[in-house]
């Protein structure tokens, strides 16, 4: 809004209107006039030639006094010089105010702006460290993360096993023994069996040999084939005896390595036992380390996402500034719209003009700082206030 | 069910920001311009609380505070003024017109919804 109304008032001073000055002057003249003219003629009747000398003093009087109410009217009109005070008057204590209130909005939008940069600079910072965070966290929270750890610890669990395979590679070998020692068992049966059958026969052939002998009497020569029979078996039963005895031995000797197999295995299985525990802790620390990692990680990320809500909250309270900017600005603005129709019907101003008009725009405010800054106070200072009734 | 805030302000991005702010929440949020537009959307839906301004073009907010406790529908609907005005008359319109509760601007989102989660029916 332009100080055009000042300089208006001052080229070009607004007349005044017939019944203005009517209004203010036309008894005088002929007030005058009456007077003059009753104090002439009360007068008169001593004067004999006074009447006529009355009657001129009452117009003299009369003239007189128009003349005077013709001066008094432009007497009544300011001289442009003095509607230049008037307004100026008005603008010199009004315009101040409008300056701090515009000064005061300049330092609300550069605190909120300034506040907004900065909330988001922190949160362009919060951000980035929030990435860094995920950044480390990846490869224990990607989708194949599990897989990648499996890889990594697959010689460990591998070595779990081996002792496993181990052992069970040592039973399958004992199982191959004992069935080994079961075929030999049932051969030994067989054998033992055929002895038996040659047993029974030697048995049959010595009663006849007997009978023989017994009826050839002199001449038992029978008797000596029966003999050669008799050793025939005997040879027979002679090395199936020897068969049973390697047979025997054989399934001792296998006994025995089996027992020294067992004895071996025992030790073994304290030991695999032992071998377990170690590579499974061994994995275990290995994924708990990770985890640990995970957890430490996902911490520092909740800790940037509290950070970052708070930043956001500042953004909120920083972005409330344009609303009270809008307020003070456009309450300056009606004010200057205002005072420019003012000075349009108003050339003159008195300082109760200017008290009224201060006091009618400090009663538009609707903010504490507003009428702070009407008094000569730029600083902004508030607080917010949250009360319930 | 969320719970449904109308809020009244005459300036769109403070409505936005006040909305940012419930619907973080967990709250459906129902716009009004002024006064005016907030009696237009009093047609029996159901609000929980309503956030008001108080300096609002057509018709201000303690107008429409006034009118809410005519509305049978609403009349107990609680009122936040949310404003820049803190004079202590103004407060005290407010409360006898029924406000019950009154956050002079500018505001943290967390005191705002702290005091619907408070006041919300």
């Amino acid at each position: 809004m332009s100080t055009e109304p000042t300089t208006k008032s001052q080229s070009n001073p607004p007349a005044r209107s017939a019944s203005s000055i009517l209004g203010a002057q036309p008894w005088r003249p002929l007030a005058a006039f009456v007077i003059g003219a009753a104090g002439c003629l009360l007068a008169a009747p001593h004067w004999q030639d006074g009447s006529f000398l009355a009657l001129l003093c009452g117009v003299l009087s009369a003239a007189l006094a128009w003349q005077r109410s013709g001066s008094g009217e432009a007497a009544a009109r300011p001289a442009s010089g003095s509607n230049v005070v008037g307004t100026a008057l008005m603008v010199s204590h009004v315009v101040p105010v409008w300056q701090r209130h515009i000064e005061a909005s300049k330092v609300e939008a550069e605190k909120g702006v300034g506040g907004l940069l900065q909330s988001f600079s922190n949160l362009h910072d919060g951000l980035s460290e929030a990435a860094r965070h995920a950044e480390q966290l990846e490869p224990s929270v990607s989708a194949g993360a599990t897989d990648e750890a499996l890889n990594e610890n697959a010689a460990a669990v591998d070595s779990l096993l081996e002792p496993m395979r181990t052992s069970r590679a040592e039973r399958d070998a004992m199982v191959t023994e004992m069935v080994a020692c079961s075929e030999r068992l049932a051969e030994l049966g067989r054998v033992s069996k055929e002895v038996r059958e040659l047993a029974r026969h030697t048995n049959l052939v010595a009663f006849n040999a007997s009978i023989e002998a017994n009826r050839a009497g002199p001449a038992g020569s029978g008797f000596a084939i029966v003999a050669q029979e008799v050793r025939v078996l005997a040879a027979r039963s002679g090395e199936a005896g020897q068969r049973i005895h390697d047979q025997l031995n054989a399934i001792t000797a296998r006994i025995d390595r089996m027992r020294k197999q067992a004895e071996l295995n025992a030790v073994s299985d304290e030991e695999l036992e032992l071998l377990a525990r170690r590579r499974a802790r061994e994995v275990a620390g290995a994924l708990l380390s990770r985890l640990a990692a995970s957890v430490r990680g996902s911490r520092e990320l909740r800790e940037a996402a509290v950070k970052m809500n708070g930043e956001l909250e500042q953004v909120f309270l920083n972005f409330q500034f344009q609303d009270r900017l809008t307020q003070m600005l456009d309450i300056v603005g009606r004010d200057m719209a205002r005072l420019a129709e003012w000075v349009q019907s108003n050339p003159t101003a008195t300082h109760a003009d200017v008290t009224l008009w201060l006091e009618t725009l400090e009663r538009s405010y609707t903010m504490e700082e507003q009428r702070t800054h009407h008094h000569g106070n730029v600083a902004i200072d508030r607080s917010a206030a949250v009360e319930f009734f | 069910m969320a719970k449904t805030v109308m809020v009244v302000d005459d300036s769109g991005s403070f409505r936005t920001v006040v909305k940012l702010a419930l619907q973080k929440s967990g709250y459906e949020v129902v716009e009004a311009a002024d006064g005016k537009d907030a009696c237009g959307k009093l047609d029996g839906r159901k609000l929980n609380l309503i956030v008001c301004d108080v300096n609002m073009p057509q018709m201000d907010g303690l107008t429409f505070l006034k009118h809410l406790k005519t509305e049978p529908n609403y009349k107990f609907t609680p009122v936040i003024m949310l404003t820049t005005e803190s004079q202590e008359s103004k407060k005290a319109e407010g409360r006898a017109a029924g406000a019950r509760a009154w956050i002079t601007k500018p505001f943290q989102p967390s005191q705002l919804v702290d005091a619907v989660n408070r006041l919300c029916v």
